[in-house]
């Protein structure tokens, strides 16, 4: 398997676990294949408040075992799916089991 | 001025720029309904409220990109694509004759007017009040004195807000915003430099040439749609997403390279996946920034690929670290601009 492949793979797993954590703890409006990779978490796209990223961040957590830091670069993480994406891409053990 | 300065100021600073959207006021008991039947999005507004949604054609391609804003009992469109005839043509022949609703466009009669940038909240409480600094995304606000309707909105990536000013107000409107204009060393913005930053920040911007041929399944505007719904291109919505057609993915190369052409083929490992939709030179990464269009396997970030035999990457979207993003009204002010830190606004190549 290519390196490409195998990082590509993990993008997808990684992908569908955040959309699990929206529809399935956040429940938002949008069913799993309407969450675009690059949807915005807040202003535009999903218009998520501060209650919601309080919850988002504490659901994450509980799923992969990764904390979103309470700083700048934690609001770059916090910016789209995808941008949380690459945040877990960073932890090995993200998928693993809870 | 120059899209080096426009953009300087609209990263920096604050731009204004006079904005070719269409804005319609609707009228009437049925003034709902009648936005209600071509709307894809459910109009949930509270009075003062805006929504961000597309007008879609019948095959689900954008036809207009739209915020319907609920302005007491009437409704305002915000509508960039369409000229006000053509927008009124096609609203009337898609909703059902004899409703009690009436369309009037504001084109002859106002202006929209917009401020973006990361000190456009400073500026703008400067001329409306201190209030308007605290006003929510896509929230309308009032500047009496000019009767003058804002919005806050803006496709920058940045603060931005859209000011629909009566023509009659408009020499009142450059008085007043002399003192700030010149505090805020405020900058003219062409719409070319507002459509780069939309492309920096993944806000769709309907000028882009090839995009009115595509659908929100393609161009990651889902959202902008809900599926329970009943509104025009539904049907061709739904044949899109069984298709699983390739869907934009934004691509970034390193300081210096060149800019790919459109329709450019994009190679992984010497395979064809896709081909370049829009690409542009960043004025803040100072190396080709754009969309490819992917098939859905391969789109998402993280690609080393080959655009014209140059290395290019896929890179999850913004692709800069807006200074806005890190805005403090309590913190921060034009008048500290210089000791003030942010972080870097182009993340590093590497």
């Amino acid at each position: 398997m290519r390196d490409a492949d195998t990082h590509l793979e993990r993008r997808r797993a990684l992908l569908e676990l955040v959309r699990t954590v929206l529809v399935e703890d956040l429940r938002i409006r949008l069913d799993r294949e309407s969450i675009d990779p690059d949807l915005s978490l807040f202003g535009t796209g999903l218009g998520l408040d501060s209650v919601d990223t309080v919850d988002l961040v504490t659901h994450l957590e509980r799923r992969t075992g990764v904390r979103v830091p309470d700083d700048a670069q934690g609001r770059v993480w916090l910016r789209s799916v995808n941008t949380l994406v690459d945040l877990l891409e960073q932890h090995e053990g993200a998928l693993g089991p809870r | 001025m120059g899209l080096a300065d426009a953009i300087h100021a609209l990263r920096t600073g604050v731009a204004r720029s006079v904005r070719p959207t269409t804005v319609l006021r609707v009228t009437g008991g049925q003034a709902f309904d009648l936005l209600d039947a071509v709307s894809p999005r459910p109009l949930f507004l509270r009075d003062g409220q805006a929504l961000h949604t597309l007008l879609l054609d019948d095959d689900a391609h954008p036809y207009a990109d739209v915020y319907i804003a609920c302005d007491d009992l009437d409704y305002l469109l915000f509508a960039e694509g369409p000229s006000p005839e053509a927008l009124v043509a096609w609203l009337r022949a898609r909703v059902p004759a004899g409703l009690d609703a009436e369309l009037h466009d504001l084109s002859a009669t106002h202006r929209l007017i917009g401020l973006d940038g990361p000190y456009s909240w400073e500026l703008l409480g400067r001329l409306v009040g201190p209030d308007v600094v605290g006003v929510p995304y896509l929230t309308l606000f009032f500047w009496p004195e000019l009767q003058g309707i804002g919005l806050r909105a803006g496709k920058s990536g940045e603060y931005g807000y859209d000011l629909l000013l009566p023509v009659a107000s408009l020499p009142a409107f450059e008085a007043a915003l002399a003192g700030p204009a010149a505090a805020f060393e405020l900058a003219e913005a062409s719409l070319d430099a507002l459509d780069l930053c939309a492309l920096e920040n993944a806000f769709f911007s309907i000028r882009t040439p090839g995009v009115t041929e595509l659908t929100p399944v393609e161009l990651q505007l889902q959202w902008r749609v809900d599926r329970r719904r009943t509104f025009p291109g539904r049907a061709a919505l739904e044949r899109a997403r069984d298709a699983a057609p390739p869907r934009v993915t934004w691509l970034r190369g390193p300081p210096g390279a060149p800019i790919p052409a459109v329709g450019t083929p994009v190679e992984l490992d010497g395979e064809r996946i896709g081909e370049v939709l829009v690409a542009r030179r960043s004025l803040v990464l100072e190396g080709p920034v754009g969309q490819a269009l992917l098939a859905r396997p391969f789109a998402h970030p993280g690609l080393e690929v080959r655009v014209g035999g140059e290395p290019l990457r896929t890179v999850s979207a913004p692709v800069l670290h807006n200074r806005s993003l890190f805005m403090d009204a309590q913190r921060h002010a034009w008048a500290s601009r210089a000791t003030d830190v942010f972080p870097p606004l182009a993340p590093a190549w590497r």
